[in-house]
């Protein structure tokens, strides 16, 4: 064990010593600890920059400066208003929305556009699109980024001093509104759901006593689960209200939304509605499926389970005062996980470079005669590399964080750095400090990492040619997230056939999503860009998948293909 | 006096490399404080059995045992009374002389870091062992190969070709530092090389292999008598070859004149005079000697006899 501690140190000093690998750490590093001040100060510069180009735009195109257009709106909106951050997580979408409205229709009035009737000015949305489509079905709603239809300039300019005014009053009411009276509007609200979900409830009971079928059955089953969900939620919000303590943050919108769908859609076998287009209409013209509503109807009873996770998690978070992961995008903890994952993927491609070149370079340079020579046994000798290896990367890893954190302390100050996360894990979802959920991402993050370490060492030792160790490692990183991608897919359109496709570990080659826990709102705003979806950001967790199994395949495959490495160094026979 | 034990026992040692044959059951011994040589034309095993002792191949049939420790049962205390260079000692570029010295040193337990700089000594390296390897020449490259393989004091110390890219002052270096090593430190030393000559002046004993065979063991002067028993050569210079030549054929001796020297082989079994006598019969027939000496034989001839190699294509096959 000494030993072994001994030669660790040796391959360390061999590392270290390689100008190489010191360098290209020291400018990934240097590059991601530039990165978020870039981003904070070139977003600064571009502030406020609504496009006309945005007309020709393509839709994933468009997608993208959205997002950007709209967190630049906001930070110049929030930071002249000093609003505090609650209010900031509760308003920033509704804002930026009809900023947006606003801004489109200013162009409209100004006769940057040819004059259209504007139903609403908000760069494509399904809600506009059926609005649309139910006036005047035969229409290509698509060709505009804001959905305009023919209609007098009078009438134009009546809609943008509507919502100008309405505007004005908004961004009034989100100075002026406290938060005792946020909450009161969302309890009222949730009061309202709940008394229909009892009439609801009511109506089933009763049509069940009457008929007695399997399929009131049924009905009757879910009335009664929506009306439990509502019940949960109103009492969240009362206990809120009673306790009069603030608003968590997005967990608000959040539950707006989901009320509705828990409603309709999601608990019972009704035809869906037109909301459910909400899901994707990027994604449903693209891959030209004609029938939205077969997501929903066809996975219905995953469904059913995807929200009632939610629904706990969202009803633990504000037992538990804590915001859920939908407010990252303004968070300091947001912005430092974000900046390590990106370390971290980066982390992947230098390691497998790393990992091979040690192992290779000892057998290319002919050093591996002298150094087998040495009371020292061939495992001692390879897991002294591999132990050195993972040093390197976790002390990487552990600098980045330290080093991010006091760069975000100092430029963005301390935000929601201690709050609470929700986490699900194997079903249960539990709520855990800030701080620990940042180093349970990095470790969920780092597994691959890990794998793919393996993977070139394993390669090297098998081949002792570093450039095959290199390549086949990062043809596995490649394909990750396009095997996802491909079971996503696969799921999507059979998804009775392909069920047991969430047990296989081609389920878990990228934990991208999964690691964002219970927290599946966010697959929605995933499925909505392609660009994303393309890119292997999909999250599998609507179909079921669990991140606790993830994790299990992940350190198996770590410990399989270490023990294979170490297994092929001990009997490999030194001809040249 | 006690009965010595060898310090590298090798014993019907085989071994296939992708199922051929490359070595065929090979038994050595060898003892402390002597050199060992170690021949055979390229190809013939020599570096196969430095590996196989040292545990670069595996062991496959047969049995070896260094410092009494078996190869198969207790090979972290073998490795550790053992250490050598096998082909060119490839060497860290990025580091520096004292940090590949360090390298290896922290392999061994219990030897102090002051060690780097005594064997940089020894070898003469001192002013460059802060230098980058990258930096050194082949023969500097060798001398450090030289300093790692002292690192641990081994008691056996294998050497696989010592001599390549180093100077004739640094081949002289070498054969003393050996020397010394083997003849007052009682190291036991295993070379193998194809410079027969420097074997020949370094040597106590020499093995000497062939086609994965093991053809012969002998000591340096078995060798140098080789052709042995009754049999001498010896040259001898005069002012008179002619009569002289006829007085040596006379006493029964075959002869040839080489220029000024008359080559002279002597078979005393079949009548034929040593030089001693011959020397007497034609200083007694007043022939005007001018030199007169044996022919000892070289390793090199020993050789070529035991491998066979003299024909011309086999000489070409061995690189001679």
């Amino acid at each position: 064990m000494k030993g072994m501690l001994k030669q660790t140190g040796n391959e360390l000093i061999k590392i270290w010593r390689q100008l190489g690998y010191r360098i290209l750490l020291f400018v990934i590093a240097g590059f991601m600890l530039a990165a978020p001040l870039m981003n904070y100060f070139f977003g600064r510069l571009v502030e406020g920059n609504f496009s006309v180009a945005w007309s020709e735009a393509s839709e994933d195109d468009i997608w993208g400066v959205y997002s950007n257009t709209r967190r630049q709106y906001l930070y110049t909106f929030f930071e002249e208003n000093k609003l505090p951050e609650w209010k900031q997580s509760i308003y920033s979408n509704e804002l930026a929305i009809m900023a947006l409205q606003l801004k489109g229709l200013e162009l409209l009035v100004n006769g940057k556009f040819e004059v259209y009737d504007v139903i609403s000015c908000f760069p494509v949305n399904v809600d506009d699109v059926c609005e649309y489509n139910n006036e005047e079905s035969e229409s290509k709603y698509y060709e505009w980024d804001w959905i305009v239809a023919h209609y007098s300039p009078e009438k134009t300019k009546q809609s943008y001093e509507r919502a100008l005014g309405e505007f004005n009053q908004f961004t009034n009411k989100i100075i002026s509104i406290t938060e005792k009276e946020v909450i009161k509007e969302y309890l009222d609200d949730s009061e309202e759901e709940l008394t229909q979900a009892e009439v609801s409830l009511t109506v089933a009971k009763s049509k069940y006593e009457l008929e007695n079928t399997e399929k009131h059955k049924i009905e009757l089953n879910n009335a009664q689960k929506a009306y439990d969900y509502q019940l949960m939620i109103t009492e969240g919000w009362r206990f809120a209200y009673e306790k009069g303590r603030e608003p968590l943050g997005w967990e608000f919108n959040l539950l707006d939304e989901l009320m509705p769908m828990l409603a309709n859609q999601a608990l019972s076998c009704m035809p869906v509605s037109d909301s459910d287009y909400e899901i994707s209409p990027t994604y449903i013209e693209i891959l030209n499926i004609p029938m939205p509503y077969s997501i929903y109807v066809r996975n219905s009873e995953r469904n059913v389970k995807y929200y009632e996770d939610a629904i706990r998690t969202y009803h633990m978070a504000i037992l538990h005062n804590a915001p859920l992961s939908q407010a990252e995008d303004i968070s300091t903890k947001g912005g430092i996980r974000d900046t390590l994952m990106s370390f971290i993927n980066i982390m992947s491609i230098f390691m497998v470079v790393l990992v091979s070149g040690i192992i290779s370079s000892e057998f290319s340079s002919g050093t591996v005669r002298l150094l087998l020579i040495r009371p020292r046994s061939r495992i001692q000798i390879i897991s002294a590399k591999l132990l050195a290896s993972l040093t390197v990367y976790v002390v990487s890893v552990a600098a980045m964080t330290v080093l991010l954190s006091v760069e975000h302390l100092i430029f963005f100050g301390i935000g929601d750095y201690f709050t609470g996360d929700v986490v699900s894990l194997f079903g249960i979802n539990f709520v855990i400090p800030g701080a620990l959920m940042l180093f349970g991402k990095i470790f969920v993050a780092s597994l691959p990492v890990l794998l793919y370490m393996a993977i070139a060492a394993f390669m090297a030792v098998l081949t002792r040619k570093n450039a095959v160790s290199v390549i086949v490692s990062l043809i596995a990183y490649i394909s990750a997230s396009s095997v996802k991608t491909v079971v996503f897919f696969i799921l999507y359109l059979m998804p009775n056939l392909s069920r047991w496709l969430v047990y296989t570990p081609f389920a878990y080659t990228d934990l991208t999503g999964t690691v964002s826990g219970a927290v599946s709102i966010a697959s929605r705003a995933n499925l909505q860009n392609i660009g994303a979806l393309i890119g292997g950001a999909t999250d599998l967790s609507i179909f079921g998948v669990n991140l606790g199994l993830g994790i299990f395949y992940y350190i198996v495959g770590i410990v399989l293909f270490a023990f294979l490495t170490l297994l092929i160094f001990k009997k490999k026979q030194i001809k040249s | 006096m006690e009965e010595m034990k060898p310090v590298l026992s090798i014993k019907n040692l085989t071994k296939h490399l992708s199922s051929k044959l490359i070595l065929n059951n090979i038994s050595l011994d060898v003892m402390p404080g002597e050199i060992f040589g170690f021949l055979g034309p390229n190809g013939s095993g020599k570096t196969t059995t430095i590996k196989v002792v040292l545990g670069l191949l595996s062991l496959e049939a047969g049995e070896v045992s260094v410092c009494g420790y078996d190869m198969r049962k207790e090979p972290m205390k073998a490795m550790n009374c053992v250490n050598g260079i096998i082909e060119n000692p490839e060497m860290y570029k990025y580091l520096t002389g004292k940090q590949n010295l360090m390298q290896y040193l922290r392999m061994y337990d219990g030897i102090p870091e002051s060690r780097c700089d005594e064997v940089a000594e020894i070898v003469g390296l001192s002013a460059r062992i802060n230098d980058k390897v990258g930096k050194y020449s082949l023969g500097m490259r060798q001398r450090l190969g030289l300093a790692q393989a002292m690192l641990n004091r081994p008691k056996l110390l294998i050497l696989d070709e010592p001599t390549n890219g180093l100077d004739p002052v640094g081949i002289k270096e070498l054969r003393d530092i050996l020397k010394r090593l083997s003849h007052i430190e009682g190291t036991a030393v295993f070379i193998s090389s194809h410079q027969l000559a420097e074997l020949d002046l370094m040597c106590d004993r020499v093995g000497i292999i062939d086609r994965g065979n093991l053809v012969a063991v002998k000591t340096m002067d078995e060798i140098r008598r080789l052709n042995g028993g009754s049999v001498s050569e010896y040259l001898i210079g005069t002012e008179e070859p002619g009569r002289a030549l006829e007085l040596i054929v006379a006493a029964g001796n075959t002869a040839v004149i080489e220029g000024n020297l008359i080559r002279v082989t002597a078979d005393t079994a079949k009548g034929g005079k040593a030089l001693p006598e011959m020397l007497r019969e034609l200083i007694l027939a007043d022939v005007r000697v001018t030199s007169a000496a044996p022919v000892r034989h070289s390793l090199e001839d020993a050789f070529l006899e035991i491998t066979g190699s003299y024909s011309p294509d086999k000489r070409k096959a061995v690189g001679i």
